[in-house]
């Protein structure tokens, strides 16, 4: 039963199920992810977008299906074993997430401590130091993450889940609640990863501008599955009404703006 | 809506209950009971969830690595910033119980012996769970409101996400905090509720110090002392589970972050004065 990933794909979502509680999120989802690619995952708010990258990071586990990355079946991973998947699978949070009590130095360091606890602590300074410059925002090493605006918070973010290196970034919402000046420099962040550490990216939005920006390909989440993947050309021309809808609507927004 | 048939009690004047059938009837009771029955459910779904964060706590707490520094700033932010309002509480129930002691007493002639029942009561109960609840209030509901904003912004989830364990990094130095906490403060709370109803009695029923404190000396013995302290530290205990679970299991942004700090208090207090019966009970038998 045990059969694996094809070899093309880096991680792939098998007939993926979830509820929470009477409600169902996911009834048979499947979605692969290809190497090196920057795949948005677009749908109406509270169909589960965010669900998808929890599962593969391990803070939600599926009800059933599979949940594979690099030939491994994640579904049924306790904690434990999620350790080294959370070395190379990182997660920039919607508000951002960084601990308040610590500074900005401080969370950026976080996940070196915990996968690297050996580590020295001149190099663990100077890899903050690389990654803040990474996000353009250097020196701010000693700053509060109370004393930010949302645009820096989320840079923040992206500078503690990209400390350990990682091959894929999850970036959940990463526009949402931001001035256009900070939502095209998060743009510009994700295409910049892709092109200088060569990370696979998992997006999930509603920001359709920003989708179009980013993607390699888009994939529209509706009626608990995934109902159409493709690059930004082919979901402009789908003719499958949930892609049309949420397209249709993003136009008419923007000619009434 | 239903015309002349008379299925709905329309503004008529007729009485309704006349017109509905038994079973609807029957329905409309059962609906009553059955948040009954939901609460019921929740309250032992509650109970398991604590008692898992118990164990879990436990296991992570006796391996490495340990963060002695960690505890000792919550020693401080939980501890040390609550001698205040443990020294106020205990100050004033050593008067009361004092003067109310004295004053019974005194109706027999026996007012002398007064030290003996304040020790009694301050060192097994009154310090102890006084304590508990006033000190528990302010840091169970704190820990639930730290907790709990940090699970509404995902910041419990960014610590799983980055590699460490949410319990070990946020339980363990909270709970053991408690458990040092408490008995520390409790044996405060004795000291300062005695002095305090020295005072009082001396200067109201004129009792020399002196003679307060030999009748007290005489009464109590090592055990009251100590069967106080043990208490606390369960106290202790519970306070610190029952914020620490509440935070974690924060529903529906900040709002739901108000609710589970009320939560916390209303479940700790009513968990440490069963919990003081039963640890009484206990006690004694030993």
């Amino acid at each position: 039963m045990t059969e694996p990933a094809p070899p093309d794909a880096l991680i792939r979502f098998e007939n993926l199920k979830k509820s929470f509680g009477p409600k169902r999120i996911y009834d048979g989802l499947n979605l692969s992810v290809q190497k090196g690619e920057t795949l948005t995952v677009i749908g109406g708010s509270g169909t589960g977008k965010s669900v998808l990258l929890k599962c593969l990071i391990g803070l939600l586990s599926p009800d059933r299906g599979k949940v594979w990355f690099e030939g491994q079946d994640l579904a049924a991973f306790t904690d434990a074993q999620f350790q080294p998947v959370r070395k190379k699978v990182a997660m920039v949070f919607q508000g951002a997430a960084l601990f308040d009590s610590l500074t900005v130095g401080e969370n950026i360091a976080y996940p070196l401590y915990e996968h690297f606890p050996e580590m020295p602590v001149d190099e663990l300074r100077e890899k903050v130091a690389q990654k803040l410059a990474l996000v353009n925002l250097p020196g701010i090493e000693a700053m509060r993450p109370s004393d930010l605006s949302g645009g820096m918070r989320k840079r923040v973010g992206l500078a503690r889940a990209i400390a350990v290196d990682p091959e894929v970034i999850l970036w959940d919402e990463p526009t949402t609640g931001l001035d256009p000046i900070s939502t095209r420099i998060i743009d510009e962040l994700i295409l910049s990863m892709k092109r200088t550490l060569g990370c696979t990216s998992v997006v999930v939005t509603h920001d359709m501008e920003s989708a179009f920006a980013v993607s390699d390909r888009i994939a529209m989440l509706a009626n608990k599955r995934i109902v159409q993947v493709g690059t930004v050309d082919e979901m402009r021309q789908s003719k499958l009404p949930d892609v049309r809808a949420f397209f249709d609507a993003r136009a008419g927004a923007t000619r009434r703006a | 809506m239903s015309g002349p048939t008379g299925e709905f009690p329309g503004p008529t004047g007729e009485f309704p209950m006349g017109d509905e059938p038994l079973h609807e009837l029957v329905q409309q009771e059962l609906k009553a009971i059955i948040p009954f029955r939901e609460k019921m459910n929740e309250a032992f779904e509650q109970f398991g969830g604590v008692t898992l964060m118990l164990w879990r706590t436990l296991a992570r707490a006796v391996r490495p690595p340990f963060a002695p520094g960690e505890v000792a700033y919550q020693i401080e932010v939980l501890g040390v910033r609550s001698l205040s309002i443990a020294t106020l509480t205990a100050v004033f129930a050593g008067l009361v119980i004092s003067l109310q002691f004295a004053f019974f007493l005194a109706r027999f002639g026996v007012q002398h012996t007064v030290g003996k029942v304040v020790v009694l009561t301050l060192f097994r109960e009154l310090g102890p769970v006084l304590t508990a609840l006033t000190v528990g209030a302010r840091i169970g509901s704190g820990i639930t409101a730290e907790l709990g904003s940090m699970k509404v912004t995902e910041q419990i989830d960014a610590i799983r996400a980055l590699g460490a364990d949410p319990i070990k990094k946020l339980v363990v130095p909270r709970v053991l905090a408690c458990m040092v906490v408490m008995p520390a403060l409790t044996a405060l709370a004795d000291v300062m509720g005695l002095a305090a109803g020295s005072a009082v009695v001396r200067s109201e029923y004129e009792i020399p110090f002196e003679q307060f404190y030999r009748s007290v000396v005489e009464t109590v013995g090592f055990r009251d002392f100590t069967s106080g302290i043990g208490k606390s530290m369960v106290f202790g205990l519970i306070i610190a589970l029952v914020g620490c679970f509440k935070g974690f299991n924060v529903q529906g942004g900040t709002e739901g972050v108000g609710r589970a700090t009320t939560e916390t208090v209303a479940i700790a207090s009513v968990a440490i004065c069963l919990s003081d019966f039963f640890l009484t009970k206990l006690l004694m038998a030993l």
